[in-house]
């Protein structure tokens, strides 16, 4: 009983944590991701290491996690409310070539950050780009001015 | 100018779909199975229990309190607990513990120590046991074998035998 308890609190806990601090501190991974990443190996090095070693605590830790981490997902599917309060919503960096300088300063994102996803899409120039959108896993994505159209970026490897 | 900007600017909606929750066959028969195991051990029962065994011979009643499931690697308590209702003082009784069962622990502690290691038990050896005295010996039992582990319990005094059988179920 302890266990399912124990999941629960630091599952619950770190969702909260991690959503709280925004979207940046996430980097590739999105928050439940990253919960997940973060609770399988500590539930399995608890029982590597403490008290309880037996299969059956790990087996109930790791049922625990996977049921929550699924009825965290359904219930953000079906219930927008749910949806608003768990995923943090993307956000405008700069809007038809202008920086959003409040929000920059809200996501604590520098133009320049901004311009380096923009040159990965082929734009060198701010006033050249739509919207610069922070989404909820961290990324910028950038979405070019009409006449703009983002050009991959060359082939390192390629034979050019 | 500029409008004072209050909160992030979203970027523009996508369309709105109907939210409604499905589930694939797999899902169906999958997530039952591991929801079951949680909910289990919410209602403790995968948790360690203790029970008690009594019985009472020829003027000796004995009481064992043992772990009837216990996690592996855990350890739990074990207490035997011997009164004389022989009506006369015993300068010695014995308490015998299935050594059948004990060999299946990794580690257990006695209070008091035992005296002997026989072919069939641990023996704890009680001196000078008044009539009507109740006697307690404690033991402390660290698991180590998975499965189901019987035991036998008997106090053997001159003349008078009680003993208790009782099983502990090991968790992987």
């Amino acid at each position: 009983m302890e266990t399912v308890v124990r999941v629960f609190v630091i599952y619950v806990a770190i969702l909260a944590g991690m959503r709280m601090m925004g979207k940046r501190e996430f980097g590739q991974l999105s928050p439940s991701e990253f919960v997940i990443l973060l609770l399988i190996p500590e539930i399995v090095s608890t029982t590597l290491n403490q008290n309880d070693t037996s299969v059956t605590n790990a087996l109930i830790g790791l049922a625990t996690i996977m049921l929550l981490v699924f009825l965290t997902s359904m219930l953000t599917h079906r219930f927008k409310k749910v949806e608003k309060l768990i995923s943090d919503s993307a956000a405008v960096l700069v809007l038809n070539g202008k920086p959003l300088q409040k929000t920059m300063t809200w996501e604590r994102v520098n133009p320049e950050e901004v311009m380096t996803e923009a040159r990965k899409s082929g734009i060198e120039e701010m006033s050249k780009i739509k919207y610069a959108v922070l989404e909820p896993d961290g990324k910028i994505s950038i979405v070019p001015m009409e006449g703009e159209e983002s050009s991959s970026p060359p082939d390192e490897g390629g034979l050019g | 100018m500029a409008e004072q900007q209050k909160e992030p600017i979203p970027p523009p909606k996508p369309p709105e779909i109907e939210r409604e929750i499905k589930f694939y066959p797999n899902q169906l028969i999958g997530l039952p199975i591991i929801a079951l195991l949680p909910i289990l051990a919410l209602f403790k029962v995968f948790d360690s229990t203790l029970d008690t065994v009594q019985s009472s011979s020829d003027g000796l009643a004995l009481s064992v309190h043992y772990p009837t499931k216990i996690r592996y690697r855990t350890a739990e308590p074990m207490q035997i607990t011997i009164k004389n209702e022989t009506g006369s003082d015993q300068t010695e009784l014995d308490i015998h513990i299935s050594r059948e069962y004990l060999d299946k622990f990794k580690k257990v502690t006695f209070e008091p120590d035992i005296e002997d290691i026989d072919k069939d038990s641990y023996v704890v050896e009680l001196k000078d046991v008044k009539a009507d005295e109740e006697r307690r010996v404690d033991l402390e039992l660290e698991t180590d074998i998975i499965g189901n582990h019987s035991c036998k319990v008997w106090a053997s005094t001159e003349g008078a035998e009680a003993s208790a059988e009782f099983k502990t179920f090991v968790y992987p």
